[in-house]
């Protein structure tokens, strides 16, 4: 069944690091991981949206089902700058599913998890759940902040999920899993 | 399709039992007939917390669980997310009614009056609820916004003052 994805790929300084097998960084990972999704997806008119995040969320790609665009769009992305404004990469992510209600949808943030400014995160999972939209959150790193956890836990969303991704092959294999 | 946009303060500042006393009266109301409704909640920041929907029994608990965003409300950029959530749609939204709920904390900048203006050159009625008795005196610099201000003071019937606001 087609499907409307929206990502939310973190691109604060932390995701620049390596971590585990995601060499030479977890955001370099993460862009082969979105290729990988979308060039399983697409094929059967599922749709893709981009959004990305540091200290303030920046809209990419609209949705599309052509895969060479969700490459092209990907090629380009590099780190920002610090700060890293999560629950505005939420609400950026949700707001590009806008054109696409009746449809199944789904947004997932790609994150090492830090958290500084901006939306609480607690506001933007309300938003999913009040959207009806699933929300997953892929946490590149060894483990989920107890404040990140709670306010997730705390918005009560029932199709919210905390996916803690320690290896590219994890990653890889999640995202397939959304197939 | 009609559409009632709440743009309803969060912060430490606004009168929330005004605030939470409005959404629920639409809710029991659901008026104007034929409407959706969708809420934007601001403070520092603002977001949309319900799109469009018929579900207007939602709109109290989702102000209530909306954690408090920051301590100055920045009305500019509550207009700023309802003109974007106004025009996300291919077809037009017709009428648009925006009922705004304000504590007047702060005084905002030019860029208010500016925004308000672009919302209603969309067509939106504007409405501003202000939860306390009287304007405060640097209003006069912001008149766009005292122009549409309705203050709450210890009487008023929120009902009643609902039934005013969504009157045709």
């Amino acid at each position: 069944m087609a499907r409307d994805y929206s990502i939310a790929l973190d691109i604060s300084l932390s995701m620049s690091e390596p971590f585990s097998d995601m060499i030479p960084s977890k955001l370099q990972a993460a862009k082969e991981a979105v290729a990988i999704l979308a060039q399983r997806v697409t094929v059967s008119g599922s749709r893709i949206a981009i959004t990305l995040f540091h200290g303030r969320p920046t809209p990419l790609l609209p949705l599309t089902n052509d895969y060479k665009a969700v490459v092209r769009a990907l090629a380009d992305v590099d780190i920002v700058g610090e700060g890293s404004a999560l629950g505005d990469g939420i609400v950026e992510a949700l707001k590009m599913l806008r054109p696409s209600r009746g449809r199944d949808r789904i947004v997932v943030v790609l994150t090492d998890g830090g958290v500084t400014e901006g939306v609480p995160v607690k506001a933007a999972v309300l938003y999913a759940k009040y959207s009806g939209v699933p929300l997953k959150l892929m946490i590149l790193n060894r483990r989920v902040e107890d404040s990140l956890k709670a306010e997730v836990e705390s918005a009560g969303h029932p199709q919210a999920e905390i996916v803690l991704v320690e290896s590219k092959q994890r990653l890889v294999a999640e995202m397939l899993r959304l197939a | 399709m009609a559409l009632l946009v709440f743009t309803v303060e969060k912060t430490r500042e606004v009168n929330e039992v005004v605030a939470r006393e409005l959404l629920e009266v639409a809710a029991r109301e659901r008026r104007p007939r034929g409407f959706k409704v969708a809420l934007v909640a601001y403070g520092v920041t603002a977001l949309p917390l319900v799109d469009p929907t018929t579900r207007w029994e939602i709109l109290p608990v989702a102000y209530q669980e909306v954690p408090v965003l920051g301590k100055s409300p920045n009305i500019a950029r509550a207009l700023r997310e309802v003109i974007e959530l106004v025009e996300a749609t291919e077809t037009p939204w017709e009428p648009v009614q925006v009922i705004v709920v304000w504590s007047a904390a702060v005084r905002p900048g030019k860029e208010a009056d500016i925004t308000l203006k672009c919302l209603e050159a969309l067509g939106a009625k504007v409405d501003i609820v202000m939860t306390r008795p009287s304007p405060p005196g640097w209003i006069k610099y912001n008149p766009a916004i005292a122009e549409r201000i309705t203050p709450v003071r210890a009487n008023t019937n929120i009902e009643k003052l609902y039934e005013r606001l969504v009157q045709p």
